[in-house]
């Protein structure tokens, strides 16, 4: 069972994605920066769903902003993280490395 | 294969089945990375995964109203079919009764023939089992206002579904008699009234026309 605060799998990569990208992100740059570090396809709807979860845990906060022509004149939602979500970013990366750390089979070269 | 603007369908039933707060800015992200070299499979990839995974985790964050909606509706619709063999009898014994009874007294039995082709035979109970699927989807949005889209959509994938082996019996005995028009007919009426009529009822008793008003609610 998941531990009640800590966010999951790709909640994780969404938050990290948010705070690599700073204020400006949006749906499609943070798409784009978790395709480039996986390595796999993003389904645009889980990546709307996830942040609408961060939001409702007070993760992550969002504005909307003006509509372009470029966008069939709809408008880009912008994400931004909270200090809460800071903090729990800074949680789960203690919590993982502190279980990475010391495994053998997790060494680089083995497996 | 690539074109500058995203597939218009794809756009459409994400307006409509989406209900998201952020549908908008979703749907523009999917348009915006369409016009930097995607293609429409792609886009139509995105398009279904994002109406799936809305309606997933839609149901799944109402999951007690859900299970209690569809219960009802089940159980409205086993209710209809325990009075709708009643009320067939009534009705055609007003209509198809005195048709017949007019045709054959004519020996006009080509024509004969072909009510029974074209399903005028089954139009009753059709309109009947129509009749009651809007309802049903009517009371199904009327319990749950605020996922009108997912419980729709859920209702229509769970009826396609449960009519799969009667859709795959009716090509297979379409395929066995090439030669008799018969099974032709009867396979052809099957699938209009599968694939179109009763989600058609569904879409229209669940009142997914007015999108308009959905997006107020949010």
């Amino acid at each position: 069972m998941a531990q009640r605060g800590f966010p999951g799998g790709f909640e994780l990569l969404v938050l990290l994605a948010l705070i690599r990208l700073g204020d400006e992100a949006y749906g499609v740059p943070i798409s784009e920066a978790i395709e480039a570090s996986s390595g796999k396809e993003v389904a645009l709807g889980s990546v709307y769903i996830t942040l609408e979860r961060l939001e409702r845990k007070g993760l992550v906060s969002s504005r909307l902003g003006e509509p372009t022509a470029e966008r069939g004149g709809r408008a880009k939602t912008y994400f931004r993280v909270t200090a809460k979500g800071i903090r729990t970013a800074r949680h789960a990366q203690h919590t993982l490395v502190s279980l990475w750390t010391g495994v053998p089979q997790l060494e680089r070269g083995t497996a | 294969m690539r074109s500058p603007e995203p597939p218009p369908m794809a756009t459409w039933l994400m307006t409509r089945l989406l209900s998201s707060p952020a549908r908008e800015s979703l749907i523009g992200d999917l348009v915006e990375r369409h016009r930097h070299r995607r293609a429409r499979t792609w886009y139509w990839r995105q398009a279904l995964l994002a109406i799936a995974t809305d309606v997933l985790a839609t149901m799944w964050a109402h999951r007690l109203r859900t299970t209690r909606t569809l219960i009802v509706v089940c159980l409205a619709l086993y209710g209809f079919g325990l009075v709708e063999p009643r009320l067939q009898v009534a009705i055609d014994a007003s209509w198809k009764t005195p048709l017949d009874d007019w045709i054959l007294g004519r020996q006009m039995y080509t024509t004969f023939v072909w009510t029974r082709r074209i399903g005028l035979d089954a139009l009753t109970p059709s309109l009947l089992w129509c009749s009651a699927f809007t309802a049903s989807s009517a009371l199904a949005v009327r319990l749950q206002p605020r996922q009108r889209s997912s419980i729709v959509l859920v209702l229509i994938v769970a009826w396609v579904a449960s009519c799969e082996p009667f859709l795959v019996q009716s090509v297979r005995d379409w395929m066995d008699h090439p030669r008799a028009s018969m099974w032709f007919w009867r396979a052809a009426w099957f699938w209009v009234w599968t694939l179109a009529a009763v989600p058609s009822c569904m879409w229209i008793g669940g009142g997914m026309w007015r999108v308009d008003r959905l997006r107020q609610q949010h």
